[in-house]
This record gives C-alpha cells, structure tokens and sequence, in this order.
C-alpha cells in the first residue's frame, strides 16, 4: 500500500516538473524596435531583415542593426525549437539573403550577441552614439558571433 | 542468485537464502532516481546561472562561457568537499551529485585529501586520481571510438 502511495506521488512529481516547462514559459513575441533612416547609419534594412526573422514561428524576439550593407541580427528562439538552433540560423540567414541579395548577413542566436545587440539598438534609436562608437561596437558583436 | 551457484549450496542453506531475501530491506530504487534528478537538475541549474551570470557581466558569448563555468563549479565542489558538505548531499541524493562535473572534481579532493597523510608525492600525487582516473580513461576512450564511429559515417557514408 506504502508503496503505490510513494509511486503515485513520485509519478506526479515526475509529471508536474516535466510538463512546468511547457506551461509556464510559452513565450510571447515581442515587437522589435523599428529605429528607421534618421540615425547615424540608415538603419532600415536592419528593421526590414528583423520583420522577416520575426515572422518565423520559432523566433520569438529579434534585435539587429545594419552598418551600410552588413547587417546583424540576434534571435531568440523558443524553448523547444532551442534543439534546431542550426537549421534555424541558416532558414533565417536565407531569408535575408533573399530580400537583401547584396548584403552581408550575420545571423546569430547567442545570448551575448542579442544582449550587445539590444544595447547597441537602443543606444542608436535614442541617437547617444556616433559613427566611430557603432564601428567599434559592431566590430566586438562580430567577434562574439565568430566565437 | 545465479542457479549455478544455488545448486552447490544444501536444501538448509537454500531455505536460509530465501528467508533472507524476504527480510532483506528492497532498495529504493525510484525514489532514489527521483532524488538524484532534483538534486542533479538544481546542480545544472546553478551551473546555468552561473554561465548567464559570465555572459551577462564579463566579454564572453554562450560558447566560452562554457569554460569558466565549468571552472567555477569545480572550485565551488572542491570548496563544499574540503568543508565535508559534499559528502552529505552526495549521501542524499547519489547520482545526481556524482554525474555532473562537480562528482569528479568531489572524487579528485576527497582522494587527495584522504592521502594527505602519506606525504605530497606519493601521498596526494600517487592517489589523487584513483577514482578519476578510470573516469579520465574511459572519457578519453569513448571519445575516440565515437569519434571513428563519426569519420566512418561522415567520410564514407557521405552524410
């Protein structure tokens, strides 16, 4: 009897914990920040690829920023889909390509490079940075991407 | 018990096996897994705080935060088994404690703590691996036959 009952609970445990992931942390998609031509590089290529990204079901929340014809972007993906990553970057890489036949695409779904990346994107959209700054900037985001 | 070895025992001792087994304690064995996996699954979860902590606040990315997390959970094991702390978590919750890489770095400081007595060449040097080494040996040899196991496939098996 003893032992149904621990097996019972155990098996609830088991099941709770495992299926928590799937409640709890269904993310939302999270608009991304449009910065427009205004601003020390014409950043609508960059809102336009993030369009794109975000249209994709697994990615739940884009940055990115372009400096001329070299864009970079950063997403982030949903929980499950974390187990594709590879085929994720490379879907979202063409997709760009695709609209942008002439550009440097870089796609990454790294933690670093999104958090860089969502400074940098702020930090241009409320204009407290000049050229020679975003240069350096991206210069160390690419860096990050390449490992 | 194997049959072989039943069949060489006499009916009395036979009868005292069965007795015995009746009486013997069973061993846990579910709960046991439940505990190792909470206990293992909290010691991943540090270890993944550890590694936002390093891409958050220091010049890594995802990939070479890898490294210095693994070095933090190290000293942070070595540290808890110096203090005697580890043996008691790892008497609770078993694998969970001896899976992760925290359970090597527990298996190199007991035993270089453990020798400390027979000196620092032959003492600590000589046994320091004693546990680890088969760990070490068997990583290493996993490694190279999955990695044969790969080169056939990838480079004859074109995928």
């Amino acid at each position: 009897m003893k032992m149904k009952k621990t097996f019972f609970f155990s098996i609830l445990i088991l099941v709770s914990v495992i299926t928590a992931c799937n409640i709890g942390g269904q993310a939302e998609e999270v608009k991304p920040l449009f910065i427009g031509a205004n601003k020390v590089f014409d950043q609508t290529i960059a809102d336009e690829s993030k369009q794109l990204v975000l249209s994709m079901e697994e990615v739940v929340e884009v940055k990115g920023v372009n400096k001329e014809e070299n864009i970079y972007i950063a997403a982030k993906v949903k929980q499950f889909d974390r187990f594709f990553l590879d085929r994720i970057r490379n879907e979202a890489h063409d997709k760009i390509k695709k609209r942008f036949p002439e550009a440097n695409v870089h796609v990454s779904t790294d933690k670093k490079v999104f958090l860089e990346l969502e400074k940098l994107e702020r930090k241009i959209y409320q204009n407290k940075i000049n050229k020679e700054n975003v240069e350096k900037q991206i210069k160390k985001i690419e860096d990050f991407m390449t490992g | 018990m194997a049959d072989q070895k039943k069949k060489n025992l006499t009916p009395v001792q036979q009868e005292y096996h069965s007795l015995a087994k009746k009486h013997e304690i069973q061993r846990p064995v579910l709960k046991n897994c439940i505990k190792a996996f909470l206990v293992g699954g909290f010691i991943c979860f540090i270890g993944q705080f550890v590694q936002t902590f390093y891409v958050h606040f220091f010049e890594f990315n995802e990939r070479t935060a890898g490294n210095p997390t693994v070095a933090t959970m190290i000293f942070i094991a070595v540290l808890l088994t110096g203090f005697g702390v580890y043996d008691r978590i790892a008497q609770f919750a078993g694998a969970g404690t001896a899976v992760p890489v925290t359970g090597f770095a527990n298996s190199v400081a007991s035993a270089a703590i453990e020798h400390r007595t027979e000196g620092y060449v032959l003492g600590v040097g000589g046994n320091m691996f004693k546990l680890a080494g088969s760990v070490i040996v068997f990583g290493t040899f996993a490694a190279f036959v999955i990695a044969i196991i790969k080169t056939l496939i990838v480079g004859w098996g074109g995928l």
